[in-house]
């Protein structure tokens, strides 16, 4: 608990919808993020899990402040990057990097291998000439490629090493923390395991520290130590990875878990199933009190007026709802 | 009992610039009625084109059918002239696809796009056709279907259009009903409700139904038998039961170890498969599997494997699958 590397508190993204062109009001704002806050300890890996729209890739931008938040504190090493500006900022940058989901297209297509991965040290001015070329081969060695490739363009690879061509990017500035967003969605079945690896042996090697985004909940069990679980802008339940699974205690963790196919017709069969019915409610306008009710199989009509805050369950199990008071059995 | 179909050494190829590109490479399988066939794969493997074949929609050029039979119903689907086949299309044989947003007309109402396939397979007066489609959408599940039904495709959200799309499916009744990765572009609390919706529709309708995923917890949601697929060929075939609890082939057995999951103890590392799915257009020699496969020899690199048979219903592409049971 006592070293912590990153820290936000009371973060809020809204992005506000315009009507009108010549005098445009604002008549809305989609509630990306809406009032979150976690740390995470220097060399840990912190899992975010949710379905589309709930915002964790909106959550994992405002950390590194690609998106600026709407409100809230986002403090790294103690220092809130959320008030910097400028240069400044800049500075802040190279110890935060970020792995994107798509590696078709967060590599440059007309730019070679080499210079993808050297151009994060190029622009901060750390290496030039032949110390820039050793380093650029030794971070491909690093993520598994032949640093032989170093001429070639993205699009004579596949998506596992294109992926390996964006984590060795992200590298490039030995970065202490590391946002990976969705970092195997896109990626073929076989491929998956070997970029999981890839991020754990990483990891090890360099002490660093993860927020690993995901909406795959098995491969967020395995690399996370802690998991948040995030719904329309809220986290409602926050545990370790043991606790997280083993113990669910939001009805929406849940229903999350039990909804995941387990490659296992035998175990599957014994299972229960919990569907929840409709659809994920508009962030423009989510509805009021908790904002998982018009989806909960057990809410009450206290949760349609006041919204559950965040609470420690005991061995730093958070989770917001109503019902905790006698948890219902896990249906895992 | 006959089989409902039945495929025999399907080949398609398509002309790229690198050269041809053996995309489904003679696959080989029979489907009996009521069974759900679950084809897996990797990008690539050729499960999509396989179906696309028996549908007789791949693109010509640059695809083309080379040779082989698709028998449905003592029909062969690859020859019939294309008038017969588009009414077996969407009437006996229907289709649905992973991204329902594009599969689904943009400009027209889901009523017309709904009432339109009856009234053309059923010859339905518009009257009846409507009741039809509005009675389906209910059976799929779409609140108050009677006004949904005169909303246009991007009205719905992505499980809802996807439950369109089944609804427009099932109006005929089909025979066999194909499924493309139908939940790869959901979420996971929305892709249990789909499928949910298939498992009970094949219940009540006795459906037979190819699902195609890359989703092995998918298949072993849904299917009693497994195609598993790799560079154009069937590598392992046999029952849903068999493939998860004894797979035979290299390539099965290294997907399934390399998975996480949920309901195991958290291992410290996860067993991989080496290497990148194959360029179709490089394929290696002898089993297209070979540089990837720990257990590989000399033969391997030479010739493909002939089937080895475990039982009536299983069968794996190796040589050496009889080694390692």
């Amino acid at each position: 608990m006592n070293d912590i590397l990153l820290e936000i508190q009371q973060l809020k993204v809204h992005f506000p919808i315009f009507k009108g062109t010549l005098f445009p009001r604002e008549v809305g704002a989609v509630q990306a993020v809406n009032g979150i806050g976690f740390s995470v300890r220097r060399g840990e890996t912190l899992g975010l899990v949710g379905e589309s729209g709930c915002g964790k890739s909106t959550t994992g931008r405002a950390l590194l402040q690609l998106i600026r938040p709407t409100s809230g504190q986002v403090l790294f090493e103690g220092k809130d990057l959320a008030d910097m500006q400028g240069e400044e900022l800049r500075r802040m940058r190279r110890h935060m990097q970020m792995i994107f989901q798509d590696p078709f297209a967060s590599l440059n297509p007309r730019m070679t291998v080499g210079d993808i991965v050297a151009e994060p040290l190029v622009t901060f001015d750390i290496a030039s000439g032949k110390e820039l070329q050793t380093r650029v081969q030794h971070l491909l060695h690093e993520v598994g490629m032949d640093p032989k490739f170093i001429r070639r363009y993205p699009h004579e690879f596949s998506g596992g090493q294109r992926q390996r061509i964006g984590i060795a990017r992200a590298l490039a500035l030995n970065p202490k923390f590391i946002v990976a967003d969705e970092p195997i969605s896109a990626l073929d079945v076989s491929i998956q395991a070997q970029i999981m690896n890839l991020l754990a042996d990483l990891k090890e090697r360099h002490n660093l520290t993860y927020l690993f985004i995901s909406h795959d909940l098995a491969a967020v069990r395995h690399l996370s130590h802690r998991v948040a679980v995030m719904y329309l802008g809220k986290i409602v339940e926050l545990a370790s990875h043991d606790d997280i699974y083993s113990t669910p205690k939001h009805p929406y963790t849940q229903a999350l878990l039990s909804a995941v196919p387990i490659p296992d017709p035998a175990v599957q069969k014994k299972r229960e199933r919990i569907v929840l019915r409709g659809d994920l409610p508009s962030p423009l306008h989510p509805p009021a009190g908790c904002r998982f009710h018009t989806r909960c199989p057990y809410a009450m009509p206290h949760c349609i007026a006041v919204d559950p805050p965040l609470r420690d369950y005991g061995d730093g199990h958070f989770a917001a709802c109503h019902i905790f008071d006698t948890p219902p059995p896990s249906k895992l | 009992m006959m089989a409902l179909l039945t495929v025999n050494n399907l080949c398609t190829t398509f002309s790229t610039p690198e050269g041809v590109v053996r995309a489904v490479d003679g696959v080989s399988f029979s489907l009996e009625r009521g069974e759900a066939l679950g084809v897996v794969g990797e990008s690539g493997s050729g499960k999509s084109v396989t179906v696309m074949s028996l549908m007789r929609l791949i693109a010509t050029p640059p695809g083309r059918i080379e040779s082989g039979e698709a028998i449905f119903e003592g029909r062969d689907l690859l020859k019939l002239p294309e008038a017969n086949l588009r009414s077996i299309r969407g009437d006996e044989i229907a289709m649905i696809f992973q991204d329902p947003l594009t599969s689904l007309n943009p400009f027209l109402t889901v009523k017309r796009q709904l009432t339109e396939v009856l009234e053309t397979h059923r010859r339905m007066s518009p009257k009846k056709a409507l009741t039809e489609s509005i009675h389906m959408l209910e059976l799929v599940g779409i609140p108050s279907p009677a006004k949904r039904i005169n909303d246009y495709p991007h009205e719905f959200s992505g499980g809802m259009r996807q439950r369109v799309m089944i609804a427009m499916a099932l109006l005929c009744r089909p025979k066999l009903l194909i499924a493309d990765e139908p939940t790869t572009a959901l979420d996971v609390t929305i892709q249990a409700q789909i499928l949910e919706l298939i498992a009970d529709l094949r219940h009540e309708f006795g459906t037979t139904v190819i699902l195609i995923t890359h989703n092995l917890g998918i298949v072993a949601e849904v299917c009693d038998h497994v195609a598993v697929m790799y560079a154009g060929k069937i590598a392992e075939y046999g029952k849903m039961g068999e493939i998860f609890v004894r797979p035979r082939h290299p390539y099965t057995q290294g997907l399934l170890r390399s998975l996480p999951r949920l309901d195991e103890k958290r291992a410290a590392r996860l067993e991989s498969i080496v290497g990148q799915p194959p360029d179709l257009t490089l394929l290696p020699t002898g089993c297209a599997f070979h540089p990837r496969c720990e257990v590989k020899s000399e033969h391997c690199l030479r010739e493909f494997p002939s089937a080895v048979r475990f039982g009536d219903h299983h069968y794996a592409h190796c040589w050496h699958a009889e080694d390692r049971s």
